[in-house]
């Protein structure tokens, strides 16, 4: 994670000079606060990367010499298909337009988010 | 077969004979005859390669590479859409008066053309490779998180039907320009509906995009396969990798924007309305924001595309990978402090700080463009149609890069902002490139989604209706501004030459049009062709072409060593480290004993032939 760390904490090394003299000459705070916003966010995937470099050690990826030999087991467990996605998007959906179209929509779309998401946990594998 | 198969011989070789090369489909088929875990047996292509095959399938799958196809697609639907709105355009400008359109029609016309192109075309097509690509190129399964993934996708159709079907609002489709400033936005002067389904339509987009950014961080992070680091990722991958994270910071600003605009326009809040203690310059810095490095965010995934081919079909390495991994950096780190250069003529901002910022990014840009020239130089290039459209891409890109550097300039851009000039120039950079390079990614890597190749000869024809259409269409556009013909007006005088400019662009736009007949032609022939491509049709360079065509349900059975950018290259030359990478030999030759299928590459190379038995026909 050595290398995801580095970049990312580049990202907001950047961010945080360059929003710094933009505050020295004069810049408006709204700019200031985007530019700070993305040293935030910089930092955040570097924080993140840090730490888990740190709790598990340097992995194959990250070494020159290393191949598929070097590990073990599986990658991961994906599923192939599953109903939340879209029906979550149609939730998701109605939220945001009812704003325009009326509270009726936006509960409905509530609703439907709350119900796939409490169907999402008996899906966790398929 | 056809007239344009690359001359092999031509290839520098280094005197060594093609034949005694690795095919990766002889070690695809190796793996089969020695395998003894039953898994093996594909045939080229004739193994089931895991795609949704009903309708239900597709309308749950998370698979990536369905997803990756289920977004090219859509966005490349939402390109006929708004070209067929720029249909609309072209004709009504063709002549002086008003012929088709009212002028508020033509407004919500040229605003949704805008929108669909940028927010549902360009974007989600990056998507569409990042879904694709980005696990094949790292070695992976999957994006790290497929149903999210599914999710964003879902999301993106639902706000761009939203958008669309605002032109069927009371009112019409929203009319204020893709970047809609206040108070022109507000409620005062756009009550209607569309405008509001066009807000939440862009707001669910965004939100998508947001999601993808962050599954494609993440794959990029966690799921590269060992010996893939950071510095042997393809660029198309580390320019997806930049653009999501540019996502990250941009779309969630714009996103939040949009929700305070809704909040003005339907509860009565005043972010934006001056008499109350907002302010429109709010509006315009959130914007921005995240409207330049929206830009790059278009651009990028495109010139990856490029950055991957130039290499394959010039037979040489990439030139300067670091460098240009280097400038993607620069560009996505300079393009987010550059935002305020779209807002001089405010004249509340610090034109120094963002003249010198932008005036920055010229640099890494022209980085870009050295290398893919010197990826080039002195190799044995060969024009099949994915370098065709590459090279055309190329071409505009220059093209509006100098009319960039006109309208820089602070004199001339007051005579010509908001003039048809910006028309040509942004057309140019992000129009022209975007669709010329498109074309080369589907023609690249059609053979690896389908194991097909498209007509070289319709591409040819493609290829030349597509340049002499975009640039009848554009080039002149130029002079309109020059002359003075404002955009955003569906009349004009007919006083200079603009009539017979104008009527040159719309006849432009019927070349266009018929530069996408020989496409759809080549798109039927090869669905009803049979499969016959291998892994590596084009002796490319980077992991996708290590899997067979299309490629197997959760990508690889098996893994070429990576010890360089260019592991399938590697492996073609694993017995001459006078060319490839001598770590390659030594790596396969540790496998020995731990490797499912392992073999002697080297027995095979010295002459002879492959130890396959039956069904292995090249
Ligand atoms: C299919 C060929 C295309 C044609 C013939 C075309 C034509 C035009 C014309 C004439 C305008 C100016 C309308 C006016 O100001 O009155 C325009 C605006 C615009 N076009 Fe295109 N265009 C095409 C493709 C594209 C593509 C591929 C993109 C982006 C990827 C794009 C993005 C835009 C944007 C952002 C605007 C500005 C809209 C606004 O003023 O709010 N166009 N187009
Ligand atoms: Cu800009």
């Amino acid at each position: 994670m050595k290398p995801e760390t580095l970049l990312w904490a580049g990202v907001g090394t950047y961010f945080t000079v360059i929003g710094v003299t933009y505050m020295l000459v004069g810049g408006e705070p709204i700019g200031v606060a985007l530019l700070l916003m993305a040293t935030a966010i910089g930092g955040l995937i570097a924080g993140w990367a840090w730490d888990w470099g740190r709790k598990h050690g340097t992995r194959a990826e990250d070494r020159n010499d290393a191949d598929v030999t070097d590990v073990q087991g599986v990658v991961g467990v994906y599923s192939t298909a599953s109903l939340r996605p879209i029906t979550m998007a149609i939730g998701v959906t109605a939220i945001v337009l009812g704003l325009a179209l009326g509270s009726w929509m936006t509960i409905g779309g509530v609703a439907i988010v709350a119900s796939q998401a409490l169907l999402l946990v008996y899906d966790a594998d398929t | 077969m056809t007239a344009l198969d690359p001359d092999r011989s031509a290839e520098p070789l280094g005197g060594v004979d093609h034949d005694q090369l690795v095919s990766v489909d002889d070690v695809l088929a190796g793996g089969d005859d020695g395998g003894d875990d039953g898994s093996g047996g594909d045939e080229h292509g004739g193994h089931d390669e895991g795609l949704p095959k009903t309708i239900t399938g597709w309308l749950t799958t998370t698979d990536h590479k369905a997803l990756g196809i289920a977004y090219a697609i859509t966005s490349l639907i939402f390109l006929a859409i708004g070209g067929s709105l720029a249909g609309v355009i072209r004709a009504e400008l063709a002549e002086p008066g008003e012929q088709f359109v009212s002028e508020q029609l033509y407004n919500g016309v040229f605003t949704i053309h805008g929108s669909v192109m940028v927010y549902l075309f360009a974007v989600p097509f990056g998507f569409a490779l990042a879904n694709y690509l980005v696990p094949l190129q790292i070695g992976a399964p999957d994006l790290a998180f497929p149903r999210l993934n599914a999710f964003s996708y879902w999301l993106y159709v639902f706000g761009g039907l939203i958008m669309l079907l605002g032109f069927a609002a009371d009112g019409g489709a929203a009319a204020f320009g893709w970047f809609a400033y206040p108070p022109l936005s507000g409620a005062g002067a756009s009550p209607g509906l569309g405008a509001d389904m066009w807000i939440v339509a862009i707001i669910l987009t965004g939100t998508s995009g947001t999601l993808t950014a962050i599954n494609v961080i993440a794959t990029i992070t966690m799921l590269r396969a060992p010996g893939m680091t950071l510095f042997r990722m393809p660029i198309m991958t580390w320019n997806l990798l930049v653009t999501s994270f540019m996502v990250l910071l941009a779309f969630p600003v714009l996103s939040g924007a949009l929700f305070m605009l809704q909040l003005d326009r339907l509860f009565g809040f005043r972010f934006y309305d001056p008499t109350d203690g907002g302010s429109p310059i709010l509006w315009q810095h959130l914007f921005w924001f995240f409207g330049h490095p929206e830009v790059y965010i278009v651009a990028l995934p495109f010139f990856g595309v490029v950055t991957e081919i130039f290499p394959v079909f010039a037979r040489r390495p990439v030139f300067g990978y670091k460098g240009l991994v280097l400038a993607t950096l620069t560009i996505g780190a300079l393009s987010t402090s550059v935002w305020a250069h779209h807002m001089f003529v405010t004249g509340e901002v610090l034109v120094v700080f963002f003249a010198l910022t932008s005036a920055l990014i010229a640099v890494p840009t022209g980085v870009k463009v050295f290398n893919w020239i010197g990826s080039m130089w002195g190799g044995s290039i060969s024009f099949e149609a994915p370098m065709k459209f590459s090279i055309g891409f190329l071409v505009t890109f220059v093209a509006g890069g100098v009319t960039g550097v006109i309208l820089a300039s602070p004199t001339l851009d007051y005579h010509l902002s908001d003039s048809y000039f910006v028309v040509a120039h942004f057309h140019y950079v992000m129009g022209g490139t975007v669709i010329f390079a498109l074309f080369a990614a589907i023609y690249f890597w059609w053979p690896k989604v389908t194991g097909k190749k498209l007509s070289e000869r319709l591409a040819t024809w493609q290829f030349w209706l597509l340049m002499i259409g975009f640039n009848t269409t554009f080039f002149f556009m130029h002079f309109l501004g020059r002359d003075g013909m404002p955009r955003r007006v569906p009349d004009y005088a007919p006083v200079d030459n603009f009539e017979l400019w104008n009527r040159i662009a719309s006849f432009g736009y019927l070349i266009l049009v018929a530069s996408v007949v020989p496409f759809v032609i080549a798109i039927v022939k090869s669905f009803r062709a049979p499969v016959t491509e291998g892994a590596d049709p084009w002796e490319a360079n980077s992991l996708e072409w290590a899997t067979s065509s299309p490629p197997p349900e959760h990508n690889f059975d098996w893994l070429p060593p990576i010890r360089s950018e260019r592991p399938v290259f590697d492996l073609r030359w694993i017995n001459h480290d006078e060319v490839g990478n001598p770590d390659v030999a030594e790596a396969w030759v540790d496998r020995e004993g731990i490797a499912d299928n392992w073999r002697p590459l080297a027995a095979e190379l010295a002459g002879d032939p492959p130890t396959t038995t039956e069904g292995d026909q090249p």
